[in-house]
């Protein structure tokens, strides 16, 4: 596995984290529920790949 | 979303109680980050170099979250004390790297802060605490990745201060208050390195100069409290 482009997807991801958390913020029921699942997720899976590169 | 973000911060005694306990973390950085090292024995052994580093962080941060606790009347602040004198202590003590698993004290970190917003204020003061610590999740890995402006310790200090705060907006202003601060401390270094070395001295040194992070981002939420 390319632990390069694993990184900038993680990069990649961590920014839509970012981005994406400002947006639901504003948002409000449902759609602020499911943006923060998203969210989460997306962070998760970000941390999950730097963590997996830092140990190669 | 410019409304929304132009809101001020809550004004309450627990707000106040909150400032004084980041005020406690920050004070409890600068100092053993910056001073202790330079004033030798005993004081050195305080430093970060030094075998009682944590000992006088956690005395400092400890003292400062019982006088907040001490000052706050609703129920709510006191969980928020909880939480906040636990990772002001985790923020100013290095717990990563004195027998506690760096993997346990990023995620369950910032998880646990969550937790903490959880209990204290509902389901959906930990979503907005969710939200903060992936918003400053993401700033950080991309400006430690792409912008090389951080390290990469940065990032798990950055995810339980988010946590901390409980919301974007609070960490929008105290990232504000933080790079005021970090501005008039380059400023001030540049002063005395010209007035000693010369103004080429600034510029040659300047290019790899990286500003303490950690207690800048605690004194800017002091800063954001207190100014506005």
């Amino acid at each position: 596995m390319d632990c390069g482009a694993l990184k900038r997807m993680a990069v990649g991801l961590g920014f839509v984290a970012m981005v994406g958390s400002v947006v639901v913020m504003v948002e409000d029921g449902v759609a602020y529920w499911a943006g923060v699942v998203g969210v989460v997720v997306i962070e998760v899976v970000s941390v999950g790949l730097l963590y997996f590169c830092s140990k190669e | 979303m410019i409304a929304f973000f132009v809101q001020p911060p809550p004004q309450s005694l627990g707000f106040a109680a909150y400032g004084l306990a980041c005020l406690s973390g920050a004070l409890a950085n600068v100092v053993c980050d910056e001073f202790l090292a330079d004033l030798g024995h005993p004081w050195a052994r305080l430093s970060r170099r030094g075998v009682w580093l944590r000992v006088g962080r956690w005395l400092a941060l400890i003292l400062g979250c019982v006088v907040a606790v001490m000052a706050s009347e609703p129920a709510e602040a006191y969980a928020r004390m909880i939480g906040v004198a636990l990772f002001g202590v985790i923020a100013g003590c290095d717990l990563e790297s004195w027998h506690v698993p760096p993997d346990w004290y990023t995620i369950g970190g910032a998880v646990g802060m969550v937790g903490v917003w959880g209990v204290a204020g509902g389901l959906r003061a930990a979503a907005d605490a969710a939200l903060a610590q992936a918003f400053c999740y993401g700033a950080m890995v991309f400006g430690v990745a792409a912008l090389k402006v951080a390290a990469a310790g940065d990032i798990k200090l950055m995810m339980q201060y988010g946590a901390v705060l409980g919301g974007i907006v609070a960490v929008g202003w105290a990232f504000v208050m933080e790079w005021l601060v970090r501005v008039v401390w380059m400023f001030f270094w540049a002063l005395g390195v010209a007035s000693r070395e010369g103004v080429e001295a600034v510029v040659a040194r300047g290019r790899g100069l990286r500003a303490p992070h950690g207690p800048f981002a605690w004194l800017g939420v002091v800063l954001w409290i207190v100014v506005l």
